[in-house]
Parts: structure tokens; sequence; C-alpha cells
């Protein structure tokens, strides 16, 4: 699958997410009744390393491409998509610390590369600047892997001393300087954890403020001459493709469940003895398949220019990055249409408590409606770049 | 004569079902829970007489065709999957009690005229013939509705005194002869209560027997002279359509409820209002579009079933075939509207406290029963259109 050979150690965390994943699949089900993930997951995920892919080599994480990044995630969520989903999210987290001032990347990693931080980057905020940084007031929800952090990345919008907007930025913050709420009560994914942090006027200093106009230009405070290439990846586009993985994964493990029980599963009212020697089936699995490729050369094609770009040290382009919003939410959308439609192949028995394949429609249901790869957003961004030229920045600045 | 206590006609029976939404929708969440409609709601339904939509009229019914069965799980569905789900089965069960021997209708509705009967068509009971009827063992899942009936009708293989195999055949049993196992855990649909029925030898007597190869060419025991056209239509067509009224509902359920709420931003996007949005107008264009079809399609399925049941004819395998492929193209358009429509709402939908999420669960479950899945349909039809015979060699249920 991979036009690139594996770093070293990457295959090493594969292998023992392998070997970690009949653990994950025992788990989930309790782990979606308790809604968030049981410490013997996270326990054997951090054990296989998987927690220190995104984190800077510096500080003894693998540095890993964004096409590994996916690699990571889509093979934990094969076992489980809430768990993919953390993954994904916790290894953004860890990774866009590397784009902080290094002073905030020692601090987050000073208890070594196994330190998670979750990423949320809505300015549900405000921030007033102090001395020496700015105060911080809001609530954010939505922070998956929260429940197994120890740092936030939250979005802040900054307002100078005479408070006036600045710019909108993420910032890094300890847990320990936030209010924690247990809201995440949701039909998927239940088991990411997905609640609510709030701040109450604490203070944030300035090496750990990360402005997001010069950000999505491609500059970056922690990133200068001297650091890795992976850390000049294109802002949005990056953290847009760490959300992928997980869907590859959970589509992989959907077509999979539905074709190992096609020999052997009946179709009801009819004189179909198997599915598999049922016609109309072997379309839609053939259609479904052919679905879950696409989504996968798409989200491999992004991935390497990403990867690329960064290594080449240019910074993509407003045409790139508006056709990669526009692919990135194609991935999104080809996955749930092929679960959908081999949930229906598979029949009415995928949805019984007891099947696993519900409980990965409803996590990848849930999964496609995150608001980054939602297929509006992404098709109006490039549909009005090729249409007129012009950046969609009516629609967002986020490209 | 429909029963003086009820709304006289469907369009007030339907007026009075619109009323009842508020407490439908109220009563929703609790019925997932109990994964059982709440008896408040089915009193309310009863009381005005939602499962007597099929009922033939000397017991008080409306003797509704498949077009009232249809609007009446539409109605339902707009408030609630599940307690459409109870209503619509119940109704086409009914429907199902009607085609019988009058003798068994009696036994039914003779004294209880609210009495509901659930239905499971699998043919899972085996029989052996004694004198005056059957003795049948057996075990059947997914009774919807089975909290509520009094009498189920349970499919099963009848054989001769020797035992060689017969024929296929519906058996009206009484609950109070049938064991009930409570085993509906499925992730939608939850109050629908799709339990599961054991038969331990019971005795079934003959006039509580309807063969299956007579019914599916449109030759049902309790017909006569005075039979009334609505019990002369189609067999599977009837049992097949009827299964979208719910459905209907549910797409029209989720499109209402996302424009209600389309004043909400979009999610790392400028737009302060969905509805500001020309992508978001255009998702909710096409998702009403496909809803629009699927009321189509419906009208034309239940037109194509109900007006043969009127001029006395019996719709030709063509046809029916046809029927069965409407019902897998309308169920891909609900499914494909709400998928749309829930995207465009948002993350927001699937909140626990949000209806959506469970009108998205129920309709997502209705969708996969094994009669409306679309494969079959289209695979019939196609072959039906090319002029080939052996759709039989698919399913007989046509």
């Amino acid at each position: 699958m991979s036009r690139h050979a594996l770093a070293p150690g990457i295959a090493e965390v594969l292998d023992g997410i392998e070997e970690a994943s009949p653990l994950i699949r025992q788990r989930a089900a309790e782990n979606e009744i308790n809604r968030h993930l049981d410490e013997g997951t996270i326990g054997a995920l951090q054990a296989a390393g998987v927690f220190r892919i995104g984190v800077p080599r510096r500080f003894g994480g693998f540095g890993a491409t964004t096409r590994e990044q996916i690699d990571i995630a889509r093979a934990v969520a094969r076992a489980d998509g809430s768990a993919g989903w953390v993954t994904g999210l916790l290894n953004s987290g860890a990774y866009a610390v590397g784009w902080f001032l290094l002073e905030a990347q020692q601090e987050v990693f000073a208890n070594g590369p196994d330190t998670r931080v979750s990423i949320m980057l809505a300015p549900s905020s405000m921030a007033a600047e102090v001395a020496g940084g700015y105060r911080l007031s809001g609530e954010w929800r939505y922070n998956s892997g929260s429940w197994h952090s120890t740092w936030a990345i939250l979005g802040a919008p900054l307002h100078d001393d005479a408070g006036r907007f600045e710019d909108n930025a993420i910032v890094l913050v300890p847990r320990q300087d936030l209010e924690y709420k247990d809201t995440w009560h949701v039909a998927g994914l239940k088991s990411t954890a997905s609640n609510t942090y709030t701040a109450h006027d604490i203070f944030v200093p300035e090496h750990r403020v990360l402005r997001i106009t010069p950000a999505l230009q491609g500059a970056y405070p922690g990133v200068d001459k001297h650091s890795a290439d992976v850390h000049r990846a294109a802002f949005i586009p990056e953290l847009e493709a760490q959300l992928l993985g997980a869907h590859l994964g959970m589509g992989d493990t959907v077509l999979d469940l539905v074709r190992d029980a096609a020999p052997t599963k009946s179709i009801a009212y009819t004189t179909y003895m198997c599915q598999a020697d049922s016609v109309p089936f072997q379309l839609e699995l053939a259609r479904a398949a052919l679905l879950l490729e696409a989504a996968e050369l798409f989200a491999y094609r992004t991935a390497d220019e990403i990867d690329d770009a960064a290594s080449s040290g240019t910074y993509l382009d407003y045409a790139a990055r508006a056709r990669q919003r526009g692919q990135q939410s194609q991935v999104v959308s080809n996955v749930r249409t092929a679960v959908d439609s081999l949930m229906t192949a598979h029949g009415s028995a995928g949805f019984a408590e007891s099947s696993v394949l519900q409980r990965f429609w409803r996590d990848q249901a849930i999964a496609a409606r995150h608001g980054l790869t939602l297929p509006d957003t992404g098709l109006e961004v490039y549909g009005k770049w090729l249409a007129t030229g012009q950046e969609g920045n009516s629609v967002t600045p986020l490209v | 004569m429909v029963d003086s206590n009820l709304p006289p006609d469907m369009p007030s029976l339907l007026k009075g079902i619109a009323e009842l939404r508020p407490l439908l929708e109220r009563n929703a969440p609790q019925g997932e829970t109990d994964r059982r409609v709440a008896q408040e709601s089915i009193d309310a339904l009863e009381a005005i007489g939602a499962f007597r939509v099929t009922q033939p009229a000397k017991y008080g019914g409306y003797q509704g065709n498949s077009r009232a069965q249809i609007d009446v799980g539409a109605a339902v569905g707009r408030a609630d999957g599940g307690t459409a789900w109870v209503v619509a089965l119940t109704n086409i069960a009914n429907w199902l009690t009607s085609l019988y021997d009058a003798q068994a209708q009696d036994d039914v509705w003779g004294q209880d005229p609210n009495a509901k009967v659930s239905v499971v068509l699998a043919t899972n009971g085996r029989t052996t013939r004694v004198d005056g009827g059957y003795r049948v063992s057996g075990e059947w899942s997914y009774n919807s509705a089975s909290w509520h009936t009094s009498w189920a009708i349970l499919g099963a293989e009848l054989v001769d005194e020797d035992g060689n195999f017969v024929d296929t055949a519906q058996l009206l049993i009484p609950r109070s002869e049938l064991e009930f196992k409570e085993t509906w855990y499925v992730a939608g649909m939850r109050s629908s209560g799709s339990n599961t029925l054991n038969a331990n030898d019971v005795f079934v007597p003959d006039h509580r027997v309807m063969p299956g190869q007579p019914a599916l060419l449109g030759h049902y025991p309790g017909a006569n002279d005075d039979t009334p056209s609505v019990y002369r239509a189609g067999w599977i067509p009837v049992l097949n359509i009827i299964l979208v009224g719910p459905q209907l509902g549910i797409g029209r359920a989720v499109l209402d409820r996302v424009i209600a709420k389309a004043d909400k931003g979009i999610a790392y996007t400028n737009f302060a209002h969905q509805s500001d949005s020309v992508a978001f107008q255009l998702d909710i264009a096409k998702a009403a579009l496909l809803l629009d079809a699927a009321d189509a399609f419906a009208f034309r399925a239940t037109e194509e079933i109900d007006r043969p049941a009127e001029l006395g004819t019996y719709p030709d395998y063509l046809t029916r075939a046809r029927n069965r492929a409407y019902v897998g193209w309308i169920v891909e358009h609900v499914s494909r509207a709400i998928e749309m429509l829930l995207t465009a709402h948002g993350s927001g939908s699937f909140a626990e406290v949000n209806p959506l999420q469970r009108l998205w669960r129920d309709q997502a479950v209705a969708a996969r029963h094994a009669f409306v899945l679309p494969a079959l349909g289209y695979e019939l039809y196609g072959k039906a259109l090319l002029g080939r015979e052996d759709g039989d060699t698919v399913t007989p249920l046509v």
C-alpha cells in the first residue's frame, strides 16, 4: 500500500498495535458503556509506542510523517473506532505541540514522549493580553481523548490590551489549569470521552500561544531551520489529514466482517443459502470496496502531497490546500457511503447490539460529522477556487 | 361501520394522530429506554382507533387499503420511529387476520374489537397433521409490537398425515399458547419490542391456517362474494409496501427538525447561520426532493395495489415484482435523505438528547428489514423486465 518505506520503528509500532488488537476489541463494548477507554487499552497503545508517533524526535518521539500518522490511527481503528479516533486526535495534539516555541515543547514533553495532548481548534473563549501573555476564559466542547490527557490545545481569540481583536490562536494549557465536565453523551464514538474543558481567567504565557494567521501561511513559532521537515507541513491540511486514518480503519473492518460472513450467511426470505452466491451482494461488495479504495487513494495522496512539500521546504499554495480540503472531505463521505451500503448488504443482524458492526457503523457516522471534514465546506472551498480563482475566505479562513 | 367512539374516517384519524404528536414525541426516549412503547402512547393511539386501520367494518374498523396503512404509519413516524413501527406492524397483522376464515376473525375480535396481532412470515414452524388441524412447534424472532398483542401470525411448513411437505402457511395463534422471550436488543427501533415467540406442540385448528401458495395468487381462505375489496389486494405487495410508512414519516420528521434549526452556525466556517450557506440550501433541496420522490413512488405503488383490488383483478407478476423494487427504491431515497440531512445539520445531530439520532437509528434499522432490502427487489424486477421466469428461484415471495 505504502509507496514510501516505513521509517525505523514505525513497523514495530504497527506490530504492537496488531498484538494489542485482541485486547482492544475485547474491551470495546464495556468502554462504550463507561464512555472512555480503559487503562488496559491506553496502556497497550502506549506500550506499542502509539502516542509518541507525532512527537518530535528530539523528545524521544518518532516525528512521523502524515502518511505514517494515518497508518497508525487506521491500524488502531481496525480494532475499535473510538480507540482509533483517540489515537488520531492525541497524535494530532502531540504533533501540533512541535509547532509551538521550543520552551513550550520542553514543558509539555518534560515527562517523556508519551505525554498526551488533546486538541480543539474552536475559539469558544476570550483571551485578553496581559504582561507576558494572556488571561483566558472559555468553554470548549468535544475534546477527544481528554480523559487520558495532561495537556490541552484550545482555540482562543486573542485581544490586545485595548480590547481589540488581534488574531485567533491555539494555546497550550496544562490540564490542572482547567475544569473538566463530563458531557459526551452521543450516539457513537462513545468511548472517545470528547468532554468539555472550562477555563476561568487562567494565565497563558506568550510562549504557549500560536497565532493562526501566520500558521495558515506556514509560519510556526517553533519551526526554524533546525526543525525536522515534518513540522513544516501545511497547517489545516495536516490537522485534517490526521482525522482520516480512523475512517480508513473502520471501513477496513466493516468490509472484512461483511465479506467474512458472506460464505455462510443466508439471505432472509430468499432461496440464497449464502450471500456470497448473490450477484446483487457481489455488486454491493464491489462498490463498497471501490469506494474504500478511492478513499484510501485520496487520503494517501493528500498525505504524500503534504509530506513531499514539507520535506522540500515549500509551502502548499492555496490551490493545493483548497483541493486537499475537497479531497479529504471525500475520504470521509466515501467511507460513510461504503459503510452504510455494507450494512445493507449484511442485513439486519448487523444492528443487533451483540454485533460489533453496529458500533463501527455508529462510530464512523459520528466521526463523519466532524466539523473539519464536512463535505459542504470542503467542496465549497475547492469549488470557489476552481470556479473563480478566488480564495474562499468568505466561507472559512481554515484552508 | 367505524366504531362510533372513533373518528369517523381516515382524514379525521390522521388529524387525531397529528394532535397526539407532542405526546408521542415526549414518550419516545422512555420507550427506547424501556424497549417498549410507553403505555400512555399506546392507550392514546388505541383511543382514536390507530390500530384499527385495516380491521373489517363489521368489527368497527376503518377497513383501510394500503394507502391508508401508509398514511397512518407515516403520520405516527413523524413523531417516533418505534411507535410508528408498532402501529404499522399491528395494522398489517390485522389486515392479514382479515384474510382468514370468518371464524378465525371472530376468534380474534368477537370479544375484543381492540385485540392486536403480530406477524412473522418466516416459516420456522414444524407441523404434524392431526384431526381438525395441525400441531406446531417452532421459534420466531422479530415479533414487532409483541408487548401489546394478544394474537400472533407465524409462518410454518405444512405436512400431510405422512409427514410430507405440502405448502407453507401462516398460522393464527393466541398469545396465551405461546412462550415469550425478550430478545430485542438492537441499535435502533428499540421500542418496537420485536421479541421472540415460541410454540411447543400447539394445536392450530384448520380455520386458523392460511396456506401460502394460494395466498401468493390472491386466494385467501376468508374470501367470498361479500368480501370488501381491500381484502382482495395482492398479498406480498401489501405486506411489503406498508413497511415504508414509518420511514416516510421519519424522513419528514428529520427534514422538519433540520429546517427548524437552520439558524445555527456551521462549525469552522464563517457562516453564522446554516441557512445562509448555499451549499446547505442545496442539501435541504436535495433531501426534500428525495423524500418527495419517495412519497411519489409510494403513491404509485399503492395505486397499483389498491386499484386492482377495487376492480377485482389481481396484479400480474411484472407489476408485483416492480412493487418490490419500488419498496427498495423508496427506502434508498429515505436513507439517503436522512444521511444528507444529518451531515448538513452537523455533529449536534448525534447528541443523545437530540431526537435526530434516534430517528436516524430507527430508520436505519427499519431500512434493513429483510423484506425491504433493495437488492432483492431490483433483482426480481430486472429478471421480470427481461422476460425471464426465474424470479421464483430467488424468492417465491412476489
